[in-house]
Parts: structure tokens; sequence; C-alpha cells
């Protein structure tokens, strides 16, 4: 069977991400073509493609096309960790970085995620402590997605207050690195 | 006597693809889809309408199980011509049916239609 389908529209991209299981992990996978004439772009496969640091990229999921650039950031996961990670249309991962599962398991994750500067895509910049941004530990971050200004959006899932900018504690889900992404 | 009840099914339950209407962001497009089959393994009628009025409307032979239609009318989805949750016969472990991937042009035709 099929666990689950999703497309989604990303720029010139129509994305279209497949989780199988059994027999049907062949289907697995981020497929990319280019919107406006269908042209075959990429596919990710789930579990046999690795990051340059060779985790797992399984249940990849596409996130947001970076403004200014082609690449596509995608977020994956597998038991151990979880990829931020940027795709090339034509040449497959371009970048990413990887994070332990655990402490945003636990709520206690320090730091998440890298942050991308537009001028060289892929560059680490800083790290952003959502724990001292949203002045609480994070539940167990599940997305991200670029914002329109240049920063981003953290989901949180069941986190408390998510998404809320409320006194007296200004929690806030947008960090801005900068200006510039 | 002891009441008796049949014992739940082990597999997951067949999930329903119920007649769906997909808007564009703008709201200008919207796409209506109404499955022939529950689970959405048969054709399906696709209705594309723009502010209100009929652009076209067609059968297809698979169902979209998810769409979405862009601000220009383009149309994104996926099938599985055999549902999510179909189970192979004994001996044909493969038999999952095609997986669809397609792109619909805003007159209805299809820009990309590619089946594995």
């Amino acid at each position: 069977m099929v666990s689950s389908m999703h497309v989604s529209v990303e720029g010139d991209w129509a994305l279209f991400t497949i989780r199988g299981c059994g027999t049907t992990e062949e289907f697995s996978g981020l497929w990319a073509f280019r919107l406006s004439d269908g042209e075959f772009l990429h596919r990710q496969k789930n579990h046999e493609d690795r990051t340059p640091a060779g985790n797992s990229l399984d249940y990849l999921m596409p996130s947001a096309v970076v403004k200014g650039t082609p690449w596509l950031l995608c977020m994956g996961i597998d038991l151990k960790t979880r990829s931020a990670v940027l795709l090339d249309p034509r040449a497959g991962i371009v970048w990413s970085q990887t994070f332990p599962v655990g402490p945003y398991l636990k709520g206690r994750g320090p730091a998440f995620p890298p942050l991308l500067g537009s001028d060289d895509p892929g560059e680490f910049r800083r790290l952003v402590s959502m724990k001292a941004g949203w002045g609480r530990d994070p539940n167990y971050p599940t997305d991200i997605v670029a914002a329109p200004n240049g920063g981003f959006l953290i989901r949180d899932f069941n986190g408390l207050h998510r998404m809320v900018d409320r006194a007296p504690r200004r929690e806030r889900g947008f960090f801005d690195p900068g200006g510039r992404v | 006597m002891l009441a008796t009840r049949p014992l739940a099914a082990s597999r997951f339950p067949t999930p329903l693809v119920n007649p769906a209407t997909y808007a564009s962001p703008s709201g200008e497009y919207q796409l209506h889809i109404e499955p022939s089959e529950r689970q959405g393994t048969g054709p399906g009628v696709y209705t594309l309408t723009r502010d209100g009025a009929v652009e076209w409307s067609w059968q297809r032979g698979v169902t979209l199980r998810d769409a979405i239609v862009t601000d220009g009318g383009v149309i994104v989805g996926n099938a599985l011509t055999k549902g999510v949750a179909h189970y192979p016969s004994p001996g044909n472990s493969s038999d999952y049916g095609e997986l669809a991937l397609i792109i619909l042009n805003p007159v209805g035709t299809p820009r990309l239609d590619n089946r594995f």
C-alpha cells in the first residue's frame, strides 16, 4: 500500500511526494517536474539516497523555494536524524545539514536549523536558538518555510502557542536571519 | 449468552476519495473532481471553472487524490490506479496498479501524464 501521496507547487516546480511501504517502496521519494512544460527534473529517492554526511533521506518533504535561487529547501527525517536539504533541479542535493532528532523529541533542542545566504546558498550562517527565541523548549519542530521578508517560519508540532505573539511572553515563530535569504 | 462481535480487520481501513473542489490561490479558478469509485480507483469527471464559468469538463481515466490549481489554471495532481490501500492478490505481489503524476494545461489537455 501507499501510505501517503502529496502534491505541491513551488515556483516552477511541480513536486510529488510519495511514501510507500513494502513493495510500493519503489514509488517513494520526491519527484520534481518543471511546471511550465512538464519536463522531468529530478527524483530524490527515499532511503536509497543519502546526504553527503551519510544520513538517510526518508520522508523528504518540500518546504519552499529559496528566494532568489533555483534551489528547493526540503526537510528530511529518518529514525535518528533530521535533515535540512537544498535540492538543485538538475544536480540533486547541493547542500545538507543534519541534526539529531532525539533532543527535539525531548524538547531540549538548542538550535535549529542552519540559515542560508542568497549570495552563496548552502553557506552556513549561524544557528538560531529556538529556545531563546520562543522562551520555551521546542516541542517537535516539523517544518520550515521561507517567509516573504526573507526570514523563516518554523512549525512546532503540537507545541504550545504555535505562531502566537502575545504578552507577557512574546513568543515568536519567526526568525529573520539578518534580512538576506 | 455472551454477545459476540466480528474481529476487527487487521488492515488499514481503505481511505475514501470524496468529491472535492480545489481553488487556485486567487480563487479565480476552481477545479471540481467527481470520482466514479469510492476509493478513487476509477475515472473521474473534472470540471474547471473560472470566475464561476465552466472552462471545460472532461472525464479522465484516473481520479486525482490530491490536486493543486495554480493562478494560471494549471492543474497538478497524482493518482494511484488501484488505490492507496490496495493489497495485491497472492502470487502477484507487485500488482499495486500505476502511480500517475499529472499536470494539465489550463485548457484541460495533458502537459504531463507519467505512469510508473
